[in-house]
């Protein structure tokens, strides 16, 4: 019902900006799923369905960028929040960038077909997707986390408890990066059957699904910074 | 007295009562919805029952100060009552627009202050009129009302900021099951609710009824039965709140229930506990204060003391700036509209 002929006392409240960050960060880890998705289907050859997914990535950030914008129009100066807004719009502009980088692993893909990857360079491309999506379901885990520190108020017992799971993301972004050099040196070892083209094509894609699971460790250790200081 | 004044004089202390019920009632009733505790239904029901308590047990102390702590009546009663009659229909009538208006716009006005200012135009024109001279009006009663409005908020902020304090310093840091501890709160928050509704109707009935009470007192109307004049117009009050609640403040309840999903049960127990405790006190002292600010001022203080993520302080401008406006637009339109009346009646 639209707000009009009442005196009421609406306009003190505002929009959770915790909330807004969590569902924000649901779109970005879809926009994550997706790609995993999307690799595997490229793999495989499927270049329909590759492309499909392609799309809907691309979808899945504009509306993430969106929901950026938004975030932006709930903090005017007038409104108080019990965190330090330019922290929030660093951490908003980190983990946004975790679709942005998913984003361009899924156009860079669709670039070279995947016709002359070996099968060893595949599976373990999967492999490091599937690193890449542990580390950012964990950071998944974290923001619902969210909710439990609002509802008490920030009390030092929530934030300790969440700040307590941000050390296994980054061990787990820690072993996307060793992973990832692995991945490279198989690559060269077959520079050869691929060609320079190849590799500088695989060379980028393994580059941007481990930064994925860089730039989420970035996002949470951000958050850990928020957080902390509140306790 | 006139019939057709005493006529207009009750409907227009009706109109205001239903719009006190539509609007300011619903505000502070609406806070308990949103923890679907109660139906909108029974909250007004609980509402109905606990306002007329309110209203009757102690509303008669604000009644008083609305009908004749600002303005010296006696002295124009001397003069003709009939003025007085006249004026406090302007004032009632004056308060009534203001209120529409604002409702209208959406504006954070208050009756208690348009009443007060509308009351105090009255005054004003018996000064111009030289009915009584300008010291005799209680210009210390109204300092008094005024102060109040600006301490009431700011109170009730403190209030609700030690309030949800301990709340959340013995509750919700220590619970291992927080969803489980608001649950327990819904209950304290139903409690509340009435304890907000019998502390609006013991304050803001008189915003409606306190004109017809000079009127009614001054034509020497008696009690019925075991009740006083005073009661019978504080039971006609009440009745209209809880109609103005019943036809039009559904709706504010169902938006406010709605849309502040952030008051949950211990942040909404703080809110409403604090501004009832706040407007009760000035009940017992006889001063008129705004229920709506008081709660405005209340959510404030739970927000400062962590329990909302975010309040707009903008919404503190705007009511400031009707605190600024509405006195005064209220005074000038009473005696505007007194001109006409006197001119016809007189």
């Amino acid at each position: 019902m639209p707000h009009r002929y009442m005196r009421s006392i609406l306009n003190i409240f505002v929009d959770s900006p915790m909330d807004a960050l969590e569902d924000h960060s649901k779109k970005v880890v879809e926009t994550v799923d997706r790609l995993s998705e999307m690799l595997d289907q490229y793999l495989e050859g499927n270049c329909s369905r590759t492309e499909e997914l392609r799309q809907i990535i691309d979808d899945l950030e504009h509306d993430a960028d969106k929901m950026k914008q938004q975030f932006q129009m709930i903090l005017p100066n007038s409104v108080v929040i019990q965190l330090d807004t330019n922290d929030l719009l660093d951490f908003l502009k980190s983990q946004d960038g975790i679709a942005n980088i998913a984003q361009n692993a899924a156009h860079w893909m669709t670039l070279r077909p995947p016709e002359d990857i070996p099968q060893d360079v595949k599976d373990e491309l999967c492999n490091l997707m599937k690193m890449s999506m542990k580390c950012i379901h964990g950071y998944e885990n974290v923001m619902k986390d969210l909710e439990k520190v609002e509802a008490t108020s920030y009390s030092k017992t929530e934030i300790q408890r969440l700040v307590e799971k941000i050390p296994a993301i980054e061990k787990q972004e820690y072993e996307v990066d060793m992973f990832e050099i692995k991945v490279l040196k198989t690559l060269f070892e077959h520079e050869n059957e691929i060609g320079g083209a190849g590799v500088y094509h695989i060379v980028r894609l393994i580059d941007n699904i481990g930064d994925i699971a860089d730039q989420t460790a970035h996002s949470v250790d951000i958050l850990r910074k928020i957080l902390i200081k509140k306790t | 007295m006139d019939i057709l004044l005493g006529l207009a004089l009750i409907l227009a202390g009706f109109y205001m009562a239903w719009n006190i019920g539509a609007n300011d009632l619903a505000n502070a009733m609406g806070t308990s919805v949103g923890s679907k505790a109660l139906t909108i239904k029974q909250v007004i029901i609980l509402a109905a029952v606990f306002e007329l308590a309110g209203a009757l047990l102690f509303g008669s102390n604000v009644t008083g100060t609305i009908a004749k702590g600002i303005v010296p009546l006696d002295k124009i009663i001397e003069i003709s009552p009939l003025i007085v009659t006249v004026g406090m229909l302007a004032a009632i009538l004056a308060a009534s627009f203001w209120i529409t208006l604002a409702t209208f716009y959406n504006l954070p006005v208050s009756t208690t202050h348009s009443i007060v200012g509308s009351v105090l135009g009255f005054g004003i024109i018996c000064v111009l009129y030289g009915y009584i001279a300008y010291s005799d009006i209680h210009w210390s009663v109204l300092i008094s009302i005024v102060a109040s409005w600006f301490l009431s908020p700011l109170v009730g902020a403190v209030l609700a900021y030690i309030i949800f304090y301990i709340v959340r310093k013995r509750f919700l840091v220590k619970s291992e099951n927080v969803p489980g501890v608001e649950k327990k709160f819904i209950w304290l928050q139903v409690a509340t609710a009435c304890f907000i509704a019998f502390a609006h109707g013991s304050n803001d009935v008189a915003n409606a009824i306190g004109p017809l009470y000079a009127v009614f007192e001054m034509y020497g109307y008696g009690g019925l039965g075991p009740l006083t004049l005073s009661q019978i117009l504080l039971l006609l009050g009440a009745i209209g709140i809880v109609i103005g609640l019943s036809t039009w403040g559904y709706k504010v309840i169902d938006t406010v229930g709605n849309k502040i999903t952030e008051l949950t049960p211990t942040r909404g127990f703080s809110a409403q506990f604090a501004t009832a405790s706040v407007v009760l006190a000035h009940s017992f002292v006889g001063l008129p204060i705004s229920t709506t600010h008081t709660l405005v001022g209340a959510v404030i203080g739970v927000g400062l003391a962590g329990g909302l993520s975010g309040v707009n302080f903008k919404v503190i401008k705007n009511i400031v700036s009707s605190w600024f406006i509405t006195v005064p637009v209220a005074a000038v339109t009473c005696m505007i509209i007194f001109f006409p009346l006197a001119w016809f009646f007189l």
